[in-house]
């Protein structure tokens, strides 16, 4: 056994480890500096120089990109990447590596971050919009908004559904690029509509009129299935009123931060729960999820409310055995714009302290939002394109020739206005178990309209607290 | 004697039923890693595959670089059980073999460790890593694991029973210490050792958080994280992720059972002593 | 001129544990107590997202977690679900040890089909018993046709959290257990059987007794390890429902990953390390008692 071997090499090691923990805080501070405009420029030729070294001779600009995208999409992400590396990538020397990380992606960014390893920091990063708050004070992010309003930008806003830009901008500039979207829907078991002789429901009231007689003139055991989250209650209020209602205030985090709810206030919290409360009273709503994809494709609900990325999921598993449809999820008011607001992921741009990284990657984001990268997604993923101009493509029109039921989320979104947004919420895993809970005690006739309402305001008040605490804003 | 003897069969059936009823959710598992998508859940349940598919297995395989995942936790496995063997070997003997001034202190201090919520020092532990410039790197994946108090506090029990007065009769023949540690204690604990061994292969194996914070290479992942990617968090799609399961059980159960006699012959022989 | 020698020889035989225990002990400080004192320190401050201190507050950050309610029952959850998986998994494994304890022709099957869970990862684990507790077309309810909300109902979810601990665990205590139960000296069970005393008997005068050093270690290490669990509440239920199943741990990982709030983590943590070592020195209490050295 070669025993001594291994022993001197621990040794070693945990003493050159013992070491440089002692010296460790001086480099932390020079770090912090380039946070400092003054000092900035130095450390940053500096740095620069080096990462030029680092990338060799070739020219070739090496990006990572870190995203938590996993499965199917996954799979796709790699497709997107290596047709931009062999595209793009090969004409201008520039070649992305996709790394992925743990969702929601943040871990590795904040022990990053709290480092200024930027070393080991990603020049692009995929971030779900409750993770905005991280990076929006933040001083390596890199605004989209100064590359898309360039010249040379081939990507437009234009190009791009209008709330999927609203969704990414704060104060009206864009921070990040839409990149892998999708919507809130109503799934439809068109064989047991047809069979209480119903339509597809436009509003809270008149889905809750037909829920129990799907249960009693159908094999469906529920007439609806859906756990209201965060995700679906601020669907329901953003698709409120004429124009779009925010779910929290400063324009839910998009112009300020957001440091309370806003639609306690407006009202239109209290109005969501009046109707809904008619379908908790329908007696045929199921408040709590278990394995909604399957139980709906063996014929168990009449209907269910969840994503858009899983209509081939569906399809998959429903597999011609009836007929089913989606929808936009039913208003709380007929007069509402309804729709959906764009839900999931963008990518942002960090500064390495490398202008030339920071222009190759920009070059990357507006790939991964153009037609040709977000045509892939109809690819079994069910993203919804974020470009408009996809819709030209031959892949598209072929996508949706096969499986229509893909294009009414995209309509979905288009139909909502610039208002109809997710909200910048600061520690929304909070919130969201917070209006998880109270939901389901509600939907399961445990607590009453006002015990939810409460419920819901005061623990999101908690949460904000405990963040606004930990991060005061200067 | 008959009786004996039938009293002997029944209670082996009865074991042996018991054993599958314990095993039974690898089983199912093993069994759902074989179905396709729609066998999964259904009504009524399928506890075998109706039709066998190895379907599940080649998207593992395809999605994620799943060889080269196991090649890295077996890499790191290996490395990290091999250290924590002999810096638990070399500590226990020093609180069990000498005495000192601090012993008690520093085996509380020891102990102590144990009761440290790892999750909170991660942050911490990354920025040592990333200013020692070990970020992607297999040093800094097992930077973390490279001891563990609890192998030096069975260690520690073991050699407390290891007669004290055999160490004495080796100074007579006038060993040192070193050779004492390597000629006679270490050959003799060989049982304890392989338990060591193992539960910190298989604990090592099993890591997840650290290895993947540490490293942002593929090509330096671990087979916990290529479990992750082949979960579908939006789809609940469960196949290809119990065929990753399988995969990366596969190692820790084949060297457990190739040890398992050696464990149970020799492990906490002497159990603790003061 | 002789003396310096042996004074340096002296010195080196003073020095000679320490140098065994060097290894151990840098990897502890640099890993373990240098980041833990630091945490100590930093739970005196306000902490922001990329780990700056704030503002010194003294034990402010202490009693903001202790008055959120949501912590308070994280605590009564860690304790609750140690309560019920640490005793039941270590009379399980000794149940299993005493069975398997006579070596016969089809040992080495069960022996290793009881001790296998000890080989799986809690997150691997806690993804099979997902798929099993499904409650509508999941296997265990569409096997015996219940209609038990597994992870759903607040009353049972913590339950079956449990029940994946106690099988992962019961494995480890086993395969302990085993070896312990295989050295009780013959002679001893024989004395005992010749003077008439009962299987129970020997059981609660013999095995117990003497197995009590092994149960010692396997319960010290387990509370810590159940006082810190997180990994299967993290996958099934992410602390719901109602905070029914949220740990002191996934409270902490809570705070750390969506957010990066130290400010709640830190004093978290230290509450939950000084806990543990209130646990563990029960546990010593009942060394003193309880547990027989040969």
């Amino acid at each position: 056994m070669n025993m001594k071997k291994t022993v001197t090499f621990l040794l070693a090691a945990s003493m050159v480890a013992g070491l440089s923990a002692c010296s460790g805080q001086g480099s932390n501070d020079a770090g912090s500096t380039t946070t400092d405009d003054g000092q900035k420029t130095e450390a940053r030729s500096e740095a620069e120089t080096a990462a030029e070294v680092m990338d060799g001779g070739d020219g070739m600009e090496e990006l990572t990109f870190w995203h938590s995208m996993d499965s199917i999409f996954a799979d796709i992400t790699e497709k997107q990447i290596s047709l931009f590396n062999e595209t793009i990538g090969k004409e201008k020397g520039i070649h992305v590596t996709g790394v992925f990380q743990n969702w929601p992606g943040t871990d590795a960014l904040t022990a990053a971050m709290s480092t200024d390893d930027i070393a080991n920091m990603p020049d692009v990063i995929q971030l779900y919009g409750e993770s905005v708050s991280t990076v929006r004070d933040y001083a390596r992010t890199v605004w989209a908004e100064d590359y898309i309003s360039g010249t040379e930008a081939t990507l437009k806003k234009e190009d791009l559904i209008p709330n999927a830009v609203s969704s990414h901008s704060i104060d009206g500039k864009m921070i990040g690029v839409p990149w892998g979207i999708s919507a809130l829907m109503l799934y439809y078991n068109q064989d047991y509509l047809d069979q209480i002789g119903a339509e597809v429901p436009g509003t809270i009231d008149e889905m809750a009129k037909i829920l129990p007689e799907l249960v009693a003139k159908t094999d469906a055991e529920y007439g609806l299935n859906v756990r209201v989250n965060e995700f679906e209650l601020e669907n329901w209020i953003a698709t409120q009123g004429q124009g779009g209602t925010y779910f929290g205030n400063n324009e839910s985090g998009h112009a300020g931060h957001m440091t309370e709810l806003a639609c306690d206030k407006d009202g239109s919290l209290e109005k969501f729960l009046g109707e809904w409360e008619k379908v908790v009273k329908s007696g045929a709503y199921k408040p709590i999820r278990d394995s909604i994809n399957e139980e709906f494709a063996q014929g168990m609900y009449g209907m269910v409310i969840m994503t858009s990325s899983r209509i081939p999921t569906i399809a998959g598993l429903v597999d011609g055995a009836f007929e089913w449809g989606v929808a936009p999820i039913p208003v709380v008011d007929a007069a509402d714009v309804g729709g959906a607001y764009p839900s999931g992921s963008g990518l942002f741009i960090l500064d390495r302290d490398n202008k030339a990284k920071k222009t190759a990657a920009w070059e990357f984001v507006q790939f991964m939002a153009s037609p040709e990268a977000q045509v892939m997604w109809l690819e079994g993923a069910g993203y919804i394109p974020v470009n408009l101009k996809t819709a030209e493509l031959d892949g598209y029109k072929l996508a949706i020739e096969e499986e229509p039921r893909l294009q009414v989320p995209s309509d979905a979104l288009m139909m909502a206005t610039e208002k109809v947004v997710p909200a910048y919420v600061p520690n929304s895993s909070t919130t969201d178990s917070v209006i998880k809970d109270a939901m389901i005690a509600f939907g399961e006739g445990n607590a009453t309209k006002e015990e939810t309402m409460k419920a819901i305001v005061e623990g999101c008040e908690q949460a904000f607290n405990d963040y606004y605490r930990a991060n005061p804003i200067d | 004697m008959k009786a004996k003897k039938l009293w002997d069969v029944f209670v082996q059936l009865f074991c042996i039923g018991l054993a599958l009823v314990i095993l039974f959710p690898i089983l199912y598992a093993l069994s759902v890693s074989l179905m396709d998508q729609r066998a999964v859940l259904a009504k009524p349940p399928n506890l075998l595959p109706p039709k066998v598919t190895f379907e599940n297995y080649r998207i593992a395989f395809t999605r994620t670089t799943l060889w080269r995942y196991m090649l890295n936790s077996f890499i790191v496995a290996l490395l990290c059980s091999m250290s924590r063997m002999v810096i638990a070997t070399m500590a226990a003997f020093a609180f069990s073999f000498f005495e000192f001034k601090g012993k008690r202190l520093l085996f509380a201090l020891t102990l102590s460790t144990i009761m440290v919520p790892p999750d909170v020092l991660i942050v911490s532990n990354f920025t040592t890593i990333s200013r020692l410039g070990l970020i992607n790197t297999y040093l800094g994946v097992c930077s973390i694991f490279l001891v563990s108090a609890t192998n030096i506090f069975l260690l520690r029990q073991h050699f407390l029973s290891f007669a004290k007065s055999l160490k004495e009769a080796a100074y007579v023949d006038g060993c040192r210490n070193i050779r004492f540690f390597t000629a006679i204690l270490l050959p003799t604990s060989k049982p304890i050792l392989t338990t060591v061994f193992l539960s910190s292969f298989v604990s090592v194996w099993n890591q997840y958080v650290w290895p993947m914070l540490v490293t942002n290479k593929n090509e330096l992942r671990t087979i916990q994280v290529g479990i992750t990617m082949l979960k579908d968090r939006e789809s609940s799609i469960f196949g290809p992720v119990m065929a990753g399961v399988i995969m990366a059980l596969i190692p820790t159960v084949l060297l457990f059972l190739v040890f398992q006699r050696r464990i149970v012959a020799g492990m906490m022989t002497g159990a603790v002593k003061e | 001129m002789n003396d310096r020698p042996k004074s340096n020889r002296k010195l080196l035989r003073s020095l000679e544990p320490y140098l065994w225990l060097a290894p151990a002990m840098i990897l502890f400080a640099v890993f373990t107590f240098y980041p833990f004192l630091e945490t100590i320190y930093k739970s005196f401050f306000i902490v922001d997202a990329l780990g700056n201190l704030k503002r010194f507050v003294w034990f402010q950050n202490y009693t903001y977690i202790l008055s959120d309610k949501v912590f308070v029952k994280a605590i009564g959850n860690t304790l609750w679900y140690t309560i019920l998986t640490v005793p039941i998994s270590k009379v399980f494994g000794m149940l299993l040890a005493l069975f398997a304890n006579k070596r016969r022709r089809t040992s080495v099957f069960y022996e290793a089909g009881f001790a296998v869970p000890m080989a799986m990862a809690s997150s691997v684990t806690a993804m099979i018993f997902q798929l099993l507790y499904v409650p509508s077309l999941g296997f265990l309810n569409g096997f015996f046709g219940w209609k038990v909300q597994w992870l759903n109902n607040p009353k049972i979810a913590m339950i079956s959290i449990a029940v994946i601990q106690i099988w992962l665990s019961t494995g480890y205590a086993f395969i302990f257990m085993l070896s312990a139960v295989r050295s009780v000296p013959q002679d001893v069970i024989e004395s005992a059987r010749l003077d008439g005393a009962s299987e129970f008997r020997q059981l609660t005068k013999i095995f117990v007794p003497l197995t009590s050093p092994t149960m010692f270690y396997l319960i010290i290490t387990d509370l810590a390890f159940s006082m810190m669990m997180m990994s299967l509440v993290n996958v099934l239920t992410d602390g719901g429902p109602q905070n029914s199943t949220i740990t002191i741990m996934q409270y902490i990982y809570k705070q750390i990953s969506a957010t990066g709030n130290y400010t709640n983590a830190n004093p978290a943590a230290i509450i939950a390390f000084i806990l543990t070592l209130a646990a563990s020195m029960l546990g010593f209490l009942w060394e003193k008692k309880g547990v027989h050295y040969q």
